[in-house]
């Protein structure tokens, strides 16, 4: 844009200072190209790029292509501490500009590693929600930035907007992946919101079979026959739709976290109320920009950048499975 | 294998009525045949001994606890259903599991194969516009076939199954997850189709355990009324004796894989037409529930012994686990622990106590025989047999005889 600009301020001048200036701009744009292609990055993602990280990864793609920096997606095989690290290190090795990591457990994990990368020279940053209620960033932090979704944060959201919807009685917010460090935030957050605002709420441990979670769930419900809503903190929501068939309750308001193909259904037609979307496109893209301008330009934000939780319910429902279709959310 | 499950095998053999042998019991020192009470408690006793009676016990225990702890709901209808659907959808792939283990076997990619044939049969319904009636027999054959995928790594490479499957559950998984994109698939099911496949036809209950309780049947049928059930146990308790014996050992082995995997695609069909839809993560984790159930029903880890009626009560447990403990109240986040503990309790029940009965003294005089106390037991249970001629057994030594493993 500015070296546009520049020759829109020529126009005056006769054709061939004109050709000569343009030919001078794009030499000057192409020294700058070639510059940026020189810039590394690493995305250390948690899991190979499919399903949702498939949207992390396409979003670090399209940063990259977009800002002519060279960007390469690692995961570990298995999403453990010591693999991830290692993916870390693999990326130090490489001698990468700078590394942005999917964090997925305390920053502990990962101090001892970011400490080598500085010392490398690498800038390096957490695609990962910052800590819960903080938006400004600790001058102290050892990443320089972090872009994800607060999950305390979707788990709040999802309490508040069942209870502007008027839910009283009791509410079950089931898990079917209990060791998942962000489900779990959902869930306690939620429980925590509803029981503050006096709504009893309860944990659920579930599996990830759809029978068994479709009988479990159905069988909490005669149980608790006062259950007004259901949660899944997870985005496999089959059981829970198969669920609240099966015990013929349409007044049962249905939420859950991400966005499948059955939720969007599910909403379309009334089966689910809504679902908790984090835009995680933007957890891949932002890193790669963040950590590109910092290279080239020393700039640092000052806010941690959210990306979500955002609400996905009837009333945009059509327009998010557009942008589903074409890869960004 | 256990001395006193070795026992049980021979009493299951040896069921056909033996004229001319007899008793020997302390009633029999008095002159006449052994009391009634005395010949039901040894009835019981050896009834103990078969695999499949801990699973029972486990199932009738279970159900007086739950029915205890949640009196209003647990002993309904409505509960029965849950626990049958549950144990019907795992039940399915876990007797073709059970049949693998007696010969000998594991197979850990069950699950990754249940996900995979699911989305084979999803997509060519969705993507190819075929009938259920054509793609649902197309990922069973699909199954089958990498079913023999791991039999013939396992036979021609003599690798131990477990490593085996457990390299093709993280193949199979992985082209799921790279398929799928990792994402959920949709496809919608004729409503025919998915009440044949699960739907609440029998008063209430889902035809998925009618496909159950036939797959049982045909299971122990093949298990013990055919020459192959034979073949299976034979190479589960000695590979090598079997082969000098003739038995095609390799053949059965891949048989064998070829049957788990089917089974475990057919499960995948019932929840494709329940819930019209697979995902990438379907079917994981169930192969160590089947491992469980199976091992509840009382085969064993070692190969060479077991039942497929001990499976289909052992899924019955399953399922009474996970239904009972939800309308049991119990907490929330002790789910998982809990299901395991009774899971561990079980197999406990299974194991060491059927060894204290098999190591206890028969009752009243009987010996570890099986001819003479099955005459007396099953005089018992045909009026009129009872008096059989005494001191044959004595002449003939075969009642003092114990019985050891086969």
């Amino acid at each position: 844009m500015t070296i546009l600009a520049g020759v829109s301020g020529v126009r005056s001048f006769r054709p061939m200072a004109v050709a000569a200036a343009m030919v001078g701009a794009l030499a000057a744009t192409g020294a700058a190209q070639a510059q940026d292609d020189d810039i590394s990055i690493y995305f250390v993602g948690c899991a190979a790029p499919t399903g949702f990280h498939g949207y992390l990864a396409r979003g670090a793609a399209e940063a990259g292509a977009n800002l002519g920096v060279n960007v390469t997606y690692i995961y570990p095989d298995q999403l453990t501490i010591p693999n991830q690290v290692q993916k870390i290190e693999e990326a130090i090795a490489a001698q990468a500009d700078g590394i942005a990591i999917c964090v997925f457990t305390e920053d502990a994990a990962y101090t001892d590693v970011v400490a080598r990368a500085k010392e490398a020279g690498i800038a390096i940053g957490s695609a990962a929600a910052p800590p819960a209620g903080k938006q400004v960033r600790d001058p102290d932090d050892m990443f320089l930035f972090r872009t994800g979704s607060d999950e305390k944060a979707a788990g709040r959201l999802t309490a508040q907007r069942l209870l502007s919807m008027g839910v009283k009685g009791r509410v079950v917010v089931a898990n079917q992946q209990p060791g998942d460090a962000t489900c779990m935030d959902r869930a306690n957050s939620e429980i925590d919101e509803l029981k503050a605002n006096g709504v009893e709420a309860e944990f659920l441990e579930l599996t990830m079979d759809p029978g068994q979670q479709a009988e479990s769930l159905f069988n909490y419900l005669r149980l608790h026959p006062d259950t007004a809503a259901a949660t899944s903190t997870c985005d496999v929501i089959d059981g829970f739709l198969a669920a609240k068939e099966q015990i013929g309750r349409d007044d049962l308001i249905l939420t859950g976290y991400d966005i499948v193909a059955q939720s969007l259904a599910a909403i379309r037609d009334g089966r689910q109320a809504f679902t908790i979307d984090q835009q995680q496109f933007w957890r891949g893209y932002m890193p790669v920009l963040l950590l590109t301008h910092n290279i080239k330009y020393g700039l640092q934000e000052a806010n941690y950048f959210l990306t979500g939780p955002t609400i996905v319910d009837k009333d945009n429902v059509e327009k998010v499975a557009a942008l589903v279709e074409a890869g960004y959310r | 294998m256990p001395e006193g499950r070795g026992a049980s095998l021979r009493f299951r053999c040896s069921t056909q009525p033996k004229t001319g042998t007899m008793a020997h019991g302390a009633d029999q020192a008095s002159g006449g045949g052994p009391g009634r009470s005395i010949v039901l408690g040894e009835s019981f006793r050896r009834f103990m001994l078969r695999p499949e009676s801990t699973a029972l016990a486990a199932v009738v225990i279970l159900f007086v606890v739950f029915t205890i702890l949640s009196p209003q709901l647990f002993p309904t209808k409505l509960t029965y259903i849950s626990i049958m659907a549950v144990a019907a959808e795992l039940g399915i792939m876990s007797i073709g599991i059970t049949l693998l283990m007696i010969g000998g076997h594991f197979d850990l990619s069950i699950g990754a194969v249940l996900g995979l044939t699911s989305y084979v049969a999803v997509v060519l319904m969705r993507d190819f516009g075929l009938s259920p009636i054509v793609a649902a027999p197309a990922a069973v054959i699909a199954g089958a076939a990498l079913g023999f995928l791991n039999g013939i790594i396992v036979v021609r490479f003599r690798i131990h199954s477990f490593v085996v499957t457990l390299g093709t559950m993280l193949i199979w998984r992985g082209v799921l997850i790279a398929l799928t994109g990792g994402f959920p698939m949709t496809v919608d099911i004729p409503p025919l189709f998915k009440d044949v496949m699960a739907g609440p036809l029998i008063f209430g209950f889902r035809m998925s355990m009618v496909w159950f309780f036939g797959i049982g049947l045909l299971g122990t049928f093949l298990l013990t009324r055919t020459r192959f059930g034979n073949w299976i146990q034979a190479c589960g308790q000695n590979p090598q004796a079997a082969r000098n014996l003739g038995v095609p050992v390799d053949r059965v082995t891949v048989i064998l894989f070829m049957i788990a995997s089917a089974l475990g695609a057919l499960s995948g069909i019932v929840q494709v037409a329940r819930f019209s839809s697979v995902d990438a993560l379907r079917g994981e984790g169930m192969e160590l529930q089947a491992v469980a159930v199976t091992v509840i029903g009382g085969t064993l880890l070692s190969g060479g012994y077991g039942s497929v009626v001990g499976t289909v009560l052992g899924a019955i447990t399953f399922g009474m686990i996970q239904v009972g403990l939800v309308l049991a109240g119990a907490p929330g986040h002790f789910f998982r622990t809990l299901t395991g503990l009774i899971v561990v309790l079980a197999v406990i029940l299974n194991t060491d106590v059927a060894r204290r009965l098999a190591r206890s003294r028969p009752l009243a005089g009987f010996r570890r025989s099986s001819a003479a106390a099955d005459a007396a037991i099953l005089g018992e249970a045909q009026p009129g047999r009872d008096g059989v001629e005494p001191g044959v057994i004595a002449e003939s030594g075969e009642a003092f005889r114990d019985e050891k493993t086969p």
